[in-house]
């Protein structure tokens, strides 16, 4: 429409007519749009710390197997080993995927552990400190000792296990499992450490060994490893690198298989779609609030100027003009609420973007889905968002403002200039 | 500066039992009563008589804004009873200007915004019609107002852009309702003189409702109502007051 510029001047005008009636529902409008805009930064950052910590802390965010290997987890259903996959070229074409951080190299087994005193079942881990520490954390919570050097018979138990089986760095002590052969594996390992993830049944079973000792111990060839772990840059785009790992790898031969957190902790992707839904619950709840708030504005103000739209009328004015009247003060309005809105919510998001505040003293750490939550009020921003709900926002006050249009194009021109 | 109005063969207003009633029953307030009436283009004619006459409720009838309880109103040969809201709000944009008693500016527009408001409605180019606005403004004693909002003018200034606004963009007709009747007596002369001017220059018809004796001296027809019947219409030389028109009722 022509003269737009001449509407939104009405409309600020219109506005400052009642300034401390238009300055506290637009400061209204701001706090809500302030509010959506850093509480879903805050759903976002813990929902990206929940999925982060259910997958950095052991899992990875991205896993290559043979596509046999689960769910029974059969020792011989490995990648690699004698006219298998050459695991070096594998490590090396998953680490030269933009998008992946580190890869790692893991063999698993299980059996029974004995100290002096007394035994209890492991579940063993065989892998490589340095890579591994590079995609999951779970070796970061080693409480004591050292970690298992390669090739030398050493392990690092979870703290829960060595308590229940008395031991401790520099205790011997008899690992028996089933190898991959049908024969019984047993050797004598150094505890070399104690490590404490935080959460119990892995602290409670947990064996950690050189990837080589573990291979030894479960007769398995030097190349033999059952999964390689990745870490991807953004864990949602996970999904999308295991789709493209799984096209530059098919060269490699059929027994790999690449999936992505998504795939294996489904359980993760139904908390995310509730943080988003918890979202856009806030979000309609706000929006309604703002969309009530204005229309109140906007209906107290076309019926104080009945007159002025009586005027308008008998000037000529059509009734999509009245409407444009009405709206373009809302639009003014919403316009003005999200630039003050941006101006509340920008500080916090910052600040929280950089410091975040840590409620662990407070709220202590939590298991949860399997995943250890801590409790950080961290927020992760993106620039999406705070458009969308500035857009919605806009829009919520324009539709807000349609009834009050539709009432002022109804009143009766000669009543509202007689005054009645 | 304006076009002349159209002149085809219609009359500028013509009215056939035209009747307005407000309420219902017992209360009901017949306004207008069997009016049927035919003003020519270029008339300047006075609706005059007591309050309550029903004067306002026919120039709102005639302006197309209330619907008659019965009868037929024309306005330019086109009939204002069958019109949609947005056909009757076209006719007002291009055929009739309102000038109100209270003035009427909107008050967050300045002078110069509200003179212009219905050529803008109109789609004139924003250089014409400031350029428009602007001479008259010269010509009825309002240069250099243009800029003030109308609560900082004075009652005859505001009155004057009113007319301005009016008569902007040429209407072929302008209703005026009591526009002297808050304005002092030098302001009046230069408002009458200004909308004299208009109807003797451009042929604008002016109908207005008034109380006012200056408005009735210069109009060159007075239509006299009382409980909303025609008591008396007739054509007068300017400058005669004649005396049925301020005669008490059944005098």
């Amino acid at each position: 429409m022509k003269e737009r510029s001449f509407w939104l001047r009405v409309g600020w005008r219109n506005l400052g007519r009642h300034r401390r009636r238009s300055v506290i529902t637009a400061l209204a409008l701001a706090w809500g749009f302030a509010a959506v805009v850093v509480l879903n930064g805050i759903m976002e950052g813990m929902g990206t710390d929940f999925i982060r910590s259910g997958t950095d802390l052991m899992v990875g965010q991205i896993r290559i197997q043979h596509p046999a290997y689960e769910p029974e987890r059969e020792l011989w259903d490995v990648v690699g080993g004698d006219g298998g996959v050459p695991v070096d070229l594998l490590l090396e074409r998953v680490a030269a995927d933009p998008d992946v951080l580190a890869a790692a190299p893991r063999v698993y087994g299980a059996g029974i552990i004995a100290s002096d005193s007394t035994s209890r079942g492991g579940m063993l881990m065989g892998l490589d400190p340095e890579r591994e520490g590079q995609v999951t954390h779970f070796l970061d919570g080693l409480v004591e000792g050292t970690l298992p050097a390669s090739g030398e018979w050493e392990v690092v138990l979870g703290e829960e296990l060595a308590r229940q089986l008395r031991t401790g760095p520099g205790e011997v002590v008899v690992l028996v499992a089933p190898a991959a052969d049908g024969s019984l594996g047993n050797e004598l390992y150094t505890v070399s450490g104690i490590v404490r993830t935080g959460n119990p049944e892995v602290d409670a079973a947990q064996v950690v060994m050189g990837i080589d000792d573990l291979q030894a111990l479960l007769a398995l060839a030097p190349g033999d490893i059952h999964e390689v772990v990745g870490a991807a840059a953004n864990p949602w785009d996970a999904a999308a690198v295991a789709r493209r790992l799984s096209a530059a790898l098919a060269d490699l031969g059929p027994e790999i298989e690449v999936a992505a957190w998504t795939e294996f902790r489904p359980e993760l992707v139904d908390f995310a779609s509730l943080i988003r839904g918890a979202n856009w619950i806030i979000l309609i709840i706000v929006f309604l609030m703002a969309a009530f708030g204005v229309a109140n504005t906007m209906l107290m103000g076309t019926f104080e100027r009945r007159r002025e739209f009586a005027v308008m009328k008998s000037l000529g004015m059509r009734p999509g003009h009245i409407v444009v009247t009405v709206v373009s003060e809302a639009l003014v309005l919403g316009l003005v609420a999200v630039a003050a809105g941006a101006l509340i919510a920008l500080p916090l998001v910052l600040w929280l973007t950089h410091y975040p505040v840590d409620l662990t003293r407070v709220a202590g750490e939590q298991m949860f889905m399997e995943t250890l939550f801590r409790f950080v009020l961290r927020v992760e921003h993106s620039w999406a968002f705070p458009l969308r709900g500035a857009a919605a926002l806009v829009v919520t006050a324009v539709v807000a403002a349609l009834y009050p249009a539709f009432r002022a194009v109804r009143v009766p021109a000669a009543e509202a200039l007689a005054g009645r | 500066m304006l076009d002349r109005p159209g002149t085809s063969g219609e009359p500028s207003v013509r009215t056939e039992d035209l009747c307005k009633t407000y309420g219902r029953g017992e209360t009901a307030v017949h306004a207008v009563q069997r009016i049927s009436v035919a003003i020519e283009r270029g008339e300047f004619v006075a609706l005059c008589g007591p309050s309550g006459s029903g004067k306002t409720t026919l120039v709102n009838l005639v302006g197309g804004l209330t619907d008659p309880t019965e009868g037929r109103v024309w306005v330019d040969g086109k009939e204002v009873g069958g019109m949609s809201e947005r056909q009757r709000a076209r006719l007002r944009l291009n055929h009739i200007g309102f000038v109100f008693q209270a003035y009427n500016l909107l008050p967050v527009l300045t002078a110069l915004e509200n003179a212009e408001f219905p050529m803008m409605l109109r789609g004139v180019e924003r250089e014409t019609r400031r350029e428009q606005v602007l001479e008259l403004f010269e010509e009825i004693g309002l240069e250099g107002l243009h800029d003030r909002r109308p609560g900082a003018l004075s009652g005859g200034q505001q009155q004057r852009v009113a007319v301005a606004r009016a008569v902007l963009g040429a209407p072929a007709l302008v209703l005026a309702d009591e526009p002297t009747a808050n304005l002092d007596t030098v302001a009046s002369d230069a408002l009458l003189d200004v909308m004299e001017l208009l109807n003797r220059e451009r042929g604008v018809t002016f109908i207005f409702c008034t109380h006012d004796p200056r408005v009735m001296r210069r109009a060159r027809r007075i239509i006299r109502l009382v409980d909303g019947h025609v008591e008396r219409d007739a054509e007068k030389e300017t400058g005669d007051l004649p005396s049925w028109v301020v005669e008490p009722v059944n005098s």
